[in-house]
């Protein structure tokens, strides 16, 4: 990976290009070595198809109710069974992995971008830091479930409040990772050098100390955005996260719960959906972390690491 | 080896850390003992009576909430003046005789020798102190007496004067929900705006003690005198069989389904509609008692729906077979039809306007929508899922005005939120809500301009007048079902979708359970 | 050592102020209030501005901060509105229930997973290792809300072996109490199962590498007896510090899973607060839990030091 960056002078490009296409093969054999991060990545991409073109090719509406039908064991007409309202649960499922992926991701892009600018300026300006890092600190110990509830309440019932609340929950974790990786680049002679030169903050900051966060800041986003998956799958189980009567792995949960006596297949379906993604996305971060960062052991998040400082 | 030895210290410290954990359970609920005291084997007297209530109430004080988890705990130990009986009749209960001098002036003659909990008689000067926070409290109470005063005349006699003569104040002085509850003067006197936390009062059974979420726990009142007569809805005999009653908050619905299933309950509230079969094939005794009705409340004061074509156009549309299906579930437990008082409320009861429920004609609603001059805007439904049937209910709605072309978008909140929400006129077009029965039409809130989201209306203000100055019973049923008709033709502040059961839950050894107003745990008795 | 401890306790201080205002803010701008839920729903606009007056609700927010922080200072966390009894007295009628649950879920995480890593990393490479291994994924990827739901269909629906819901104090017997608390506890202690297990493994295998451990094993000492003797012993360090720091979140992760038990826990009160719009006990639980979680991180911390000389506490 380091070495990648030593191609700036060099100008024998044939070289370059066997040296290039060796890394790769060397990356891609790493990658497929890890068999679980393989697999795990192939899941999670099926999954994110089925959120995409999953609706064109079930059969219901996931809207559409025909109450006499109400709580059907699972069938060749209903594949899945339905709910209580007489809904078919395949296609609800299938539309709920929109709302489900959908909050993920975008919670994931969000406080990545959020945690991003917070990590670097706080790495870079001590008054800022404190503040920052305080804020930060206070947010973080608030349990993030909790947090998340609370925020909810006030914000009232959306799936764009949803992503806000969980944004504001988990931009502390990536700020915290990035905030660390850059201090000590920040400390690194290059930068000394730089900035004696006079470079501007803004070059410093954004061109020469950003792209070196980036690496973990993506190992990091995929547990993020795992996190939030469980988190809004939670809330919504709770009643409090996407707005019913759309279709979100946690809604269909909060339906199943209510009626776990009479229809088992409005628990587990759903469950295996959340169990899948959340695992597949798992085994994708813990691969990626260390195909791009071998010190770190796995077995262990770096999320909110209290001592890094 | 030191590190050795530092381990030891850590498991010690764990051990301990449960040790001590486990001494705080000990202690904790040792103070109740509510495993020891069981029932004595086969005598009709005795034993612990352990109730799974749905919700736990805001406060046990009666006078200053509607909310029916107080109404139904709090009249375990508070009685007021008058109850209503099986009829909706006001009946006198602490009172011995009312003597009503033209619907204007009333004397209340009380019984003698009744005890407080703390061992005090009741006299006048406590019952003019709590029927004068009442009036206070209660809405409908505090119109009608205005500033005049329940005042007392000897120990044993109160008074009550009004400006103007008012057929329904001893029906609102009987009222099940925000009751007048009899407690001692200086209780009364120095009770704040959320209500006392001293609980005194005359019931068949006395406060123990409210363990927070936990239970309510109340032991029989030896010095209770019963009356005479025969136990007649809230009225006649209450009797106190079981020495002891534990109301145990258990806001889950599966927690009290599988309470009951184990035996860890005798009795349990408002199970879900889903396990109406699957609790007949038990040995348990299913009760399904009428509750209320479940209304389709349209915002008729502002917006959209002030406009009464529109919500004829939505009453004409709706199909309510599937949105009973799909909410109340059985329809063993809940009954459909216009009538909008309780089915046994002879003096009101009454099924005009029939033809226009459950039209289910999509035709005459597409007509009335253009009538109305209907064009895609967004018609927002408000509801809550603390309320299961109410959010289900919604759902269907949503899914049925949608498929007749009208935009509807449906809003989700939790209950404190919701109630707050209402309030804004602008915030919502049409929201489910149940309503518990009355005892007479003025005092169906949904029909009252003072309710949130219901528009003024001059012919309904003139029926409504009408019931109420009328001067014999007949007179005022005419006015009644003329009323009932305008209500379903044209005013339709609301849609009565179908009328909801609670489902109460009991163990077949326990006997004597009575619905009326909510669930009455006096005269029960445990039979194991 | 006492320096270091002070310091902690300091630095702690800024954080909970921080906790504070943000619960703070965020409770007061959530719409409903507790009087309209007190006074119930037919309540006049009036009676509730009554209540309102006399809770003290009316006041401007920051001086309604203010007089409740002053108070947590002074170790009151105020009154419940809905309870009318201290936030504190609440608070300690619903740890006991929570702290049962996850001390018994870490006790049940334990059993499992130390067998587990120790077993995987004797058979290092074996299918057996990678099996248990991708159970211990697993039960990482299980959100504990939903692993609590499919056990409930499992023994309490389908089975009927065990209760689906509730809860039973220690006082009417052990046995009956970890009868309800054993779905709950299997629930919560399943994530910490499968970290300490990955935990145990990758410690003893660390371990293993060591030369100490290499020449024992030259010396022909047998290998399971060589895991359990000598490379376990050491490898506890680091598993006694994740089961430390995850602790605390054993107790957080309380909240959700109470909700789906109807344990009346710490969990339950807040969720049951946010709905009656309690604000005094939400504020107050909420600084209660996050005190714990940071005293907790302390103690581990402290005692890590104590054990391992070679951590130097005041290090930067």
């Amino acid at each position: 990976m380091q070495t990648l960056k030593t191609d700036t002078n060099v100008d024998l490009s044939e070289i370059k290009s066997t040296l290039k296409s060796e890394q790769r093969k060397i990356l891609t054999k790493k990658i497929m070595k890890n068999k679980l991060m393989v697999a795990g990545g192939i899941i999670f991409i099926l999954l994110c198809l089925l959120a995409l073109f999953g609706p064109m090719l079930v059969k219901y509406d996931p809207h559409e109710m025909t109450v006499s039908d109400r709580l059907t064991a699972p069938s060749g007409d209903h594949l899945l069974g339905t709910d209580n309202f007489g809904r078919d649960l395949l296609s609800r499922i299938v539309y709920g992995s929109r709302a489900t992926l959908g909050v993920g991701f975008s919670v994931a892009i969000l406080s990545s971008l959020f945690g991003l600018i917070i990590g670097l300026y706080s790495s870079y300006y001590k008054t800022l830091d404190h503040i920052l890092m305080r804020i930060s600190d206070g947010l973080m110990a608030i349990p993030g479930v909790l947090l998340a509830i609370a925020l909810m309440a006030a914000l009232g019932p959306s799936t764009r409040n949803v992503i806000i609340a969980l944004s504001i929950v988990f931009t502390p974790y990536i700020a915290r990772v990035v905030r660390s990786v850059a201090l000590s680049v920040r400390e690194q002679t290059y930068i000394e050098a730089m900035r004696a030169q006079g470079a501007s903050s803004f070059r410093i900051i954004w061109l020469h100390i950003m792209p070196n966060t980036i690496s973990p800041l993506i190992v990091q986003a995929t547990f993020i955005f795992s996190d939030a998956m469980i988190t809004e799958a939670a809330l919504s189980f709770l009643g409090v996260g996407v707005p019913a009567p759309d279709p979100s792995w946690g809604n269909i949960l909060y339906d199943g719960k209510l009626v776990i006596f009479n229809a088992w297949w409005m628990t587990v379906f759903p469950g295996i959906m959340i169990i899948l993604a959340v695992m597949s996305l798992n085994l994708f971060g813990d691969g990626l972390r260390d195909l791009i960062d071998p010190r770190v052991k796995s077995g262990k998040k770096i999320k909110g690491d209290k001592h890094a400082k | 080896m030191k590190l050795k030895r530092s381990f030891l210290a850590l498991f010690l410290f764990a051990a301990l850390a449960f040790l001590f954990a486990a001494c705080d359970g000990g202690e904790e609920t040792d103070a109740d003992g509510s495993g020891e005291s069981e029932g004595t084997e086969g005598s009709q007297t005795g034993g612990t009576l352990n109730i799974a209530l749905n919700a736990q109430p805001p406060t046990l004080d009666p006078v200053v909430t509607t909310s029916t988890a107080s109404r139904d705990t709090a009249r375990m130990m508070f009685e007021s003046l008058l109850v209503l009986n099986s009829e909706y009749e006001p009946t006198p209960l602490l009172a011995e005789e009312v003597e009503n001098d033209n619907n204007q002036n009333f004397t209340f003659h009380l019984r003698e020798g009744i005890m407080f909990h703390n061992g005090e008689e009741m006299t006048a000067e406590d019952v003019v102190a709590s029927m004068n926070r009442w009036k206070e409290n209660e809405n409908q109470a505090s119109e009608i007496i205005g500033d005049n005063e329940f005042e007392e005349v000897d120990e044993y006699t109160v008074s009550l004067e009004l400006d103007e003569p008012s057929s329904l104040i001893m029906g609102i002085m009987a009222i099940a929900g925000q009751f007048g509850a009899i407690m001692p003067k200086d209780i009364a006197e120095n009770a704040g705006p959320d209500g006392v936390t001293e609980y005194v009062g005359t019931g068949p059974y006395e406060f123990v003690e409210w363990a927070q979420d936990n239970y309510i726990h109340f032991q029989r009142f030896e010095d209770y005198q019963p009356l005479d007569e025969e136990p007649d809805g809230l009225a006649g005999a209450r009797t106190a069989p079981v020495d002891e009653i534990y109301f145990y908050i258990a806001p889950d619905s599966s927690t009290r389904l599988a309470g009951i299933q184990s035996g860890e309950y005798d009795l349990a509230y408002q199970l879900p509609f889903d396990s109406y079969q699957q609790l007949m094939e038990t040995d348990l005794k299913v009760e399904p008692s009428l509750a209320g009705d479940m209304i389709l409340q349209y915002n008729s004061a502002d917006g959209l729906f002030s406009d009464p074509k529109m919500r004829q156009a939505v009453n004409a549309a709706l199909n309510i077979d599937e949105i009973l299906q799909a909410s109340l579930v059985d329809p063993e437990i809940y009954t459909m039809g216009a009538n909008l008082m309780e089915d046994e409320n002879v003096q009101w009861a009454t099924d005009a306007g029939e033809e226009y429920y459950n039209q289910n004609d999509e035709e005459l609603a597409r007509q009335l929508l253009d009538e109305a001059g209907y064009d895609g805007e967004e018609v927002k439904i408000v509801t809550t899922r603390d309320y299961q049937h109410y959010y289900d209910s919604s759902v269907v709605i949503q899914e049925q005005l949608e498929n007749l072309g009208m935009n509807v978008s449906l809003e989700v909140y939790d209950w404190p939120s919701l109630t707050d929400l209402v309030q804004d006129e602008s915030a919502w077009h049409m929201r489910v809500n149940g309503y518990t029965f009355r005892p007479n039409p003025t005092q169906v809130l949904y029909l009252q301009p003072t309710t949130a989201g219901v528009g003024q209306d001059d012919r309904a203000d003139e029926l409504m007048d009408s019931i109420a100055e009328a001067d014999t019973e007949e007179e005022a049923r005419a006015s009644w079902e003329e009323m009932q008709e305008y209500v379903w033709s044209e005013y339709l502040p609301g849609t009565k979708l179908g009328r909801y059961s609670h489902l109460y839950v009991m163990a077949d050894y326990v006997d004597g359970f009575v619905y009326s107003n909510g669930g009455i745990f006096w005269n029960i008795s445990v039979n194991k | 050592m006492l320096s270091y401890i002070m310091k902690r306790i300091l630095s702690a201080i800024p954080v909970l102020l921080v906790v504070s205002i943000v619960i703070f803010l965020i409770i007061h701008i959530t719409p409903g209030n507790p009087a309209s839920v007190i006074l119930g729903e037919e309540a006049t606009p009036e009676q509730i501005a009554e209540l309102e007056e006399s809770l003290g609700l009316n006041l401007p927010i920051h001086q309604q901060y203010f007089s409740w922080i002053a108070g947590v200072f002074q170790g009151d966390l105020g009154t419940s509105y809905f309870m009318k009894a201290p936030v504190t007295e609440s608070i300690a009628n619903s740890i006991v229930p929570t702290i049962s649950l996850a001390i018994f879920a870490q006790i049940i995480a334990l059993l499992i997973a130390i067998p587990i890593g120790v077993l995987a990393a004797n058979k290092r490479g074996s299918f057996a290792d990678s099996s248990m291994m991708v159970f211990a994924l697993l039960g990482m990827s299980i959100p504990s809300f939903l692993l609590a739901l499919l056990l409930v269909l499992l023994f309490g629906v389908q089975l009927g072996w065990l209760p689906v819901a509730g809860f039973r104090p220690l006082s009417e017997g052990l046995l009956i109490h970890l009868q309800y608390l054993i779905l709950p506890a299997i629930s919560l202690g399943a994530i910490q199962a499968a970290l300490i297990a990955r935990m145990t493994r990758s410690s003893i295998l660390e371990v293993l590498n060591m030369n100490y451990i290499k020449s024992a094993r030259a010396k022909g000492v047998k290998n399971f007896s060589l895991i359990l003797k000598h490379a376990f012993r050491n490898a506890l360090l680091p598993i006694l510090t994740v089961v430390g720091q995850t602790f605390g979140t054993l107790i957080t992760g309380a909240v959700v899973v109470e909700t789906v038990f109807n344990i009346p826990g710490i969990g339950q009160l807040v969720i049951n607060s946010i709905e009656r719009r309690d604000f005094a006990v939400i504020q107050g639980v909420v600084l209660f839990i996050t005190v714990l979680y940071i005293f907790l991180n302390l103690i581990i911390d402290i005692l890590y030091g104590m054990i391992d000389p070679r951590v130097r506490l005041d290090r930067k």
